[in-house]
């Protein structure tokens, strides 16, 4: 299954890359991919901006606007003038 | 659930002593076969099997916001017989991801070290950053993990993994710790592997299994929406020149409030199921092709909307159509592959013509009860 994303929420800078594979490891989605000793972008749009590579990766290669890819989250955040806001702890048992 | 995993000053180191514990709490818990007796105090062994009651709390938290409280106390508990050189498996302390990972720990002598994510499972509290280092770090000096386990490889499950920084985690305890694969079932493999998760054990799937098991909760937190809605719904058709009259709500309510069932059968039940096969990659529109779709099979086939006026079916197919619409977009927060950005773009596009929809329908609505009462 496929959605959709803006361009530019997923960068990553190759030169940096020291092999680590620790993207690989983490990416839920298969967004990278090991060829030789480097990561490559492979799938980018199936990317879901979950940060998981950019906080692991120990080369500072990768940088993503990660977040919550809920409505519900993004409608909060909206009517409080707030960043999308998952109230997970919330007694109305909302949640991811 | 309520009890301490850890007691401290006992100095015993008896393995899998049976319970004879005082901690009334600790006893009670029917997940838990015996104890290990540690300097720092009584470690829980736990089952690797799963009761009755377990699944019920399961099935509980799958349908009400008995989610909220189900949880387990923080700490370090063991599977079978673990010693020094033991694996640790970390998970979050809502109860479902703790009982998932010990029962695919069978014939696996391990510790699991439980982490305080506020109840919430791994995948949502790494998003909301509860489930971080900081966290890990603290339950590793808490519990004494160093001492208990100085060469235990820690595994931590995949989907922790925008929580966690690996690197500095690692540092910080000086630990071996490796990601996991994402599912607590392919644990026994990924060992056997020599730690080696194959591409299908670190990707998130969406079956139909998993979206269906979802359906429950999206039609729980629907729910008060709902009763507000239907209440508006019978208001709006009783209401007379006269006041509200109660014989005359079924005429104008009954279409209406069928229309809103439908929109929920097809938002939050149908658009889940038939997902990938419903077009486009917007669930907005997902839900509004699927509530159309449902709204027109139950008119053409039953008749509903036949001798409905025609400016309140409008206002029907417009507001079925929304609330289905509006339904399918709340379920993009339980997917495993929407974006922050996708979803912003597709709360942008939408609110704006929902807003639109409801404007052109309560005018309808209106001209609809001008019409019942001669005004016009």
């Amino acid at each position: 299954m496929k959605y959709f994303k803006d361009n530019d929420t997923l960068t990553f800078i190759e030169s940096k890359c020291i092999g680590c594979t620790l993207c690989t490891d983490v990416c839920p989605h298969g967004v990278f991919e090991m060829r030789g000793k480097k990561a490559y972008l492979v799938k980018e749009k199936s990317c879901m901006e979950c940060g998981a590579c950019e906080k692991n990766c120990p080369a500072g290669a990768i940088k993503v606007k990660s977040g919550v890819g809920c409505a519900a989250a993004i409608i909060t955040g909206l009517l409080r003038g707030t960043e999308p806001t998952c109230d997970c702890s919330s007694s109305s048992g909302k949640c991811c | 659930m309520n009890f301490r995993p850890i007691q401290k000053n006992t100095n015993l180191i008896v393995k899998n002593q049976q319970s004879t514990c005082c901690n009334q709490n600790l006893n009670s818990a029917p997940w838990i076969s015996g104890f290990i007796n540690s300097k720092y105090g009584m470690i829980p062994v736990v089952k690797t099997d799963l009761d009755r009651e377990d699944y019920k709390g399961h099935i509980r938290s799958r349908i009400s916001s008995y989610r909220d409280n189900f949880t387990i106390n923080p700490g370090l508990y063991a599977v079978g017989n673990p010693d020094s050189s033991s694996h640790i498996f970390v998970t979050a302390n809502y109860k479902m991801s703790f009982d998932l990972l010990r029962k695919s720990l069978k014939k696996i002598n391990g510790w699991i070290l439980v982490l305080n994510t506020g109840g919430i499972n791994v995948w949502c509290a790494a998003g909301k950053g509860t489930f971080s280092t900081e966290e890990l770090i603290k339950q590793i000096k808490s519990t004494h993990l160093k001492d208990i386990a100085p060469s235990g490889k820690i595994i931590l499950p995949q989907l922790g993994a925008p929580g966690i920084n690996i690197v500095a985690a690692r540092k910080a305890t000086g630990f071996n710790i490796l990601y996991g694969p994402v599912k607590a079932q392919d644990i026994p493999e990924f060992l056997q592997c020599n730690y080696k998760a194959n591409s299908s054990m670190r990707r998130v799937t969406f079956s139909i299994k998993e979206r269906a098991i979802l359906i429950p909760i999206e039609l729980f937190m629907i729910k008060k929406k709902f009763l507000a809605i239907a209440l508006i719904i019978l208001i709006y058709g009783g209401l007379t020149l006269e006041g509200i009259i109660f014989n005359k709500i079924p005429e104008t309510s009954l279409p209406l409030l069928i229309a809103l069932v439908i929109s929920i059968i097809s938002g939050a039940i149908i658009t889940p199921l038939l997902l990938p096969y419903i077009p486009f990659r917007s669930f907005a529109l997902k839900g509004a092709i699927s509530g159309l779709s449902l709204l027109y099979l139950a008119d053409y086939i039953f008749g509903i909307f036949t001798k409905t006026n025609p400016f309140l079916k409008i206002a029907i197919i417009i507001l079925g159509t929304l609330f289905s619409s509006y339904t399918a977009l709340q379920f993009t927060g339980s997917t495993p592959f929407t974006s922050l950005s996708g979803v912003k773009k597709e709360v942008r596009f939408t609110l704006p013509i929902y807003i639109s929809a409801i404007v052109i329908s309560i005018v309808l609505l209106i001209i609809n009860k001008a019409i019942q009462w001669s005004l016009i």
